[in-house]
This record gives C-alpha cells, sequence and structure tokens, in this order.
C-alpha cells in the first residue's frame, strides 16, 4: 500500500507558493532595494544589479533621452517603473520610452498601464531565461512594438520588433548602428552604449 | 553561441519527441512533467467518472482527459488532466491540434512536482484566460478545491455542510472530496 502512495511523500519539492502573486502584494513587500516583478502569478526577485548593467542602462538613458527631447517625440525612464499588464502580471523593465502624445500612459502613481513604445532589458546572467522567454512572451501579448534586448557580457543590442503577434530581431544598420521602428531618426552606437564596460 | 532562447510555440511543441513526458508552454516558457503516479492517476480516474457521468447525462458537453493540448494563446498550450468545454462552445473537431476554444472547466491533479505550477502559474494563465472554473485536487493533502472566476481572480467555493462542493459551471452537481480520495485507501 505504501508503494502506490510514495507521491504523498513531500520530499525534495519546492517550497508551494499556495496563489497567484498579484499587484496588491506587491505594495505590501518590503521597500528592500530587490527588483520584484510578477509574472504569470509568480513572484521574481532580482538583487540589484552589477555594475555593468548600470553602466549600460545609464549610458543608454542618457542617448535615449537626449534624442526624444531634443526631437519632443516622448520621453524615456529608467528602472524602477511598474509595468502594469494584468493582476498577476506587472514588471519593471530597466528602460522605457513613450512618445510624447502617450505620455498619459505614465501615471502619476508610478505606474504605466498601456504598452511603452519601446521597452529595453538589459540581460544578466541570471536573468536571460526571463527576459528572453518569460517576458518577450508576456511583451508580445500586450502588444510593445519595439523590445530591446540588451547583453552586457555580449556587448550586444538587439532590437526585436512585434510583427502578427511574435517579434522578429531586426539587423543592425550597415555601420552597425541600432535604429528603431518606433522613433524614425533614433540611431544608437553600441560602442557609446558599452563604453565604460 | 549557445542557442537563441525565445518563447516557445506550439509549433515548436510538435516536433517534439513524443516520450510521454507531458509538455507545456506557459509564457513561452517550456513547462517537462514526468508521467504520473498511480495515485495520481486514480485521483484522476475518479474526478473523470463522477464529472463525465454528470455531462454525459445532462448533455451539457464532453470531458477530455490528458493528453489533448489546450490551445489558450500564442506562448501558452497547456495539458491539464482534465477539460471541460460545454457544449455551448460547439464540437471540438476530431482532428483539430488540441482545444483551441476557453474551457469552461479545467481540473488539474496535483504531482508533488507540479504543484507549484497548477497552484500559481497555471492558475494566473486559466484566470487571465477567462477559464470560469478551476478545480485542483491533491492526492497527498485530500484536498480538492473549486475555484470560480470572479472579476480577474479565482475565489475558493465554499463546501456545503455536508463536505460536498457544488460547481457553478456543472449546473445541479456537486462533488464528495472524500469520495473522490477514497480510491486512494
Amino acid at each position: 500500500m505504501n508503494e502506490t502512495r510514495t507521491f504523498d511523500a513531500p520530499g525534495n519539492s519546492a517550497p508551494v507558493l499556495s496563489r497567484p502573486v498579484t499587484y496588491d502584494d506587491l505594495s505590501l513587500m518590503p521597500d528592500d532595494g530587490s527588483r520584484r516583478e510578477v509574472i504569470g502569478g509568480e513572484l521574481i526577485v532580482n538583487p540589484a544589479p552589477r555594475r555593468a548593467h548600470q553602466e549600460v542602462s545609464a549610458n543608454l538613458h542618457w542617448m535615449l533621452q537626449q534624442f526624444l527631447r531634443a526631437s519632443a517625440a516622448g520621453r524615456a525612464y529608467a528602472h524602477p517603473v511598474d509595468l502594469y499588464i494584468g493582476p498577476h502580471d506587472v514588471v519593471q523593465p530597466d528602460l522605457i520610452a513613450i512618445r510624447a502624445s502617450r505620455l498619459d500612459i505614465y501615471h502619476a502613481e508610478g505606474v504605466v498601464v498601456e504598452p511603452p513604445d519601446i521597452v529595453v532589458e538589459i540581460i544578466s546572467p541570471c536573468s536571460q531565461r526571463v527576459d528572453r522567454v518569460r517576458k518577450m512572451a508576456l511583451y508580445a501579448r500586450f502588444g510593445v512594438p519595439e523590445y530591446w534586448v540588451v547583453d552586457p557580457e555580449e556587448q550586444s543590442i538587439e532590437v526585436n520588433v512585434l510583427e502578427d503577434g511574435s517579434y522578429r530581431a531586426v539587423q543592425p544598420e550597415a555601420d552597425s548602428s541600432i535604429a528603431s521602428r518606433q522613433f524614425p531618426g533614433l540611431q544608437i552606437d553600441p560602442a557609446q552604449v558599452f563604453a565604460g564596460v | 553561441m549557445s542557442v537563441q532562447l525565445r518563447p516557445l510555440t506550439y509549433d515548436d511543441l510538435s516536433l517534439m519527441p513524443d516520450d510521454g513526458l507531458r509538455r507545456e508552454i506557459i509564457g513561452g516558457e517550456l513547462i517537462v512533467t514526468p508521467a504520473p503516479s498511480p495515485g495520481h492517476q486514480r485521483v484522476l480516474r475518479s474526478l473523470f467518472r463522477l464529472i463525465d457521468d454528470h455531462v454525459q447525462r445532462t448533455s451539457m458537453g464532453e470531458v477530455f482527459f490528458a493528453p489533448v493540448d489546450v490551445l489558450l494563446s500564442r506562448f501558452n498550450v497547456v495539458e491539464p488532466d482534465l477539460v471541460y468545454p460545454s457544449s455551448e462552445r460547439g464540437r471540438v473537431a476530431d482532428r483539430a491540434k488540441g482545444i483551441e476554444i476557453t474551457p469552461d472547466l479545467v481540473v488539474e491533479v496535483i504531482s508533488p512536482s507540479s504543484g507549484g505550477t497548477d497552484r500559481v502559474r497555471k492558475m494566473a494563465l486559466y484566470a487571465s484566460a477567462g477559464v470560469a472554473e478551476y478545480w485542483i485536487a491533491d492526492p497527498a493533502t485530500r484536498l480538492l478545491d473549486l475555484y470560480a472566476l470572479q472579476g480577474d481572480d479565482y475565489v475558493a467555493i465554499p463546501s456545503e455542510n455536508d463536505g460536498s462542493i457544488a460547481s457553478r459551471v456543472l449546473a445541479g452537481f456537486r462533488v464528495d472530496p472524500a469520495a473522490v480520495f477514497a480510491v486512494l485507501d
């Protein structure tokens, strides 16, 4: 009889959450500097990023901001900004860009409630699976038209464009610069993004 | 360079080997579960008999058991233990890839390895897909929970005085958890 019940043993199973986490749960959690996101009801906690991540984030934020302000095309915002996709999907991208006519999707309380025009994630070895798989699927479902994946280790910037519900990677320009479809004229030189890394 | 990570779709699943493992895609991520234990299958059989009997008698549709793919969206393809699309949703074609409509009821019997997925990721997925009722049976604790979708979230349906629980999707159907888990004795 015991044999048929071996599945009863808690054994080595991971601690089991009893229900999906929601945005309301997030607001009750301590502000300890960790990045907390909810994807598919699951809590994803990331420690403070490495320095290379921060250098790249600062460089790219500055470059985006410079273009968007000079052209009055929109604004760029750096983490932490809550992106509310649904009650069980709330993420904090590294960078977002919103065109000028849609700035009101970023609410005063600090939450963006509709797809930004560009979402940028700067990956680290531990976040790679989430950024390239679960977040990519999530951003596609939400309808984020452009998703940039920046890899400080490989020193690569991948621009993914949403087409028919999936992302397609766009090849860099001949001079290896990165161009945005969402903001015509926006060109990014990867060498500048990875300067200091 | 390693293999490019990307969200998977149903098309990727169809290229994978048929090795008896359950392969699902949740949020673009591949979730692989080993074949279930005999105890899991006993509880599943017990639930199937009860639900199927009621659905047949009332001609309210049909119940499918795993493995059958439920294609909820491009990056979400799951193989629930039991799936019930009501007859109002039309007949599922014999040669269809799987069930491509939102089911009215999904039942998952928990395994030690799937508990977190069933109670968190799948629950969030079924809620966002609009599955009206979600049952979770746990052979380890002998608990059967019925959740009804209210707005964005599932709310547990309280049990009656006699311990049975009344389904809201299956009109007139009450399930007695003790009867479901009696097969384990």
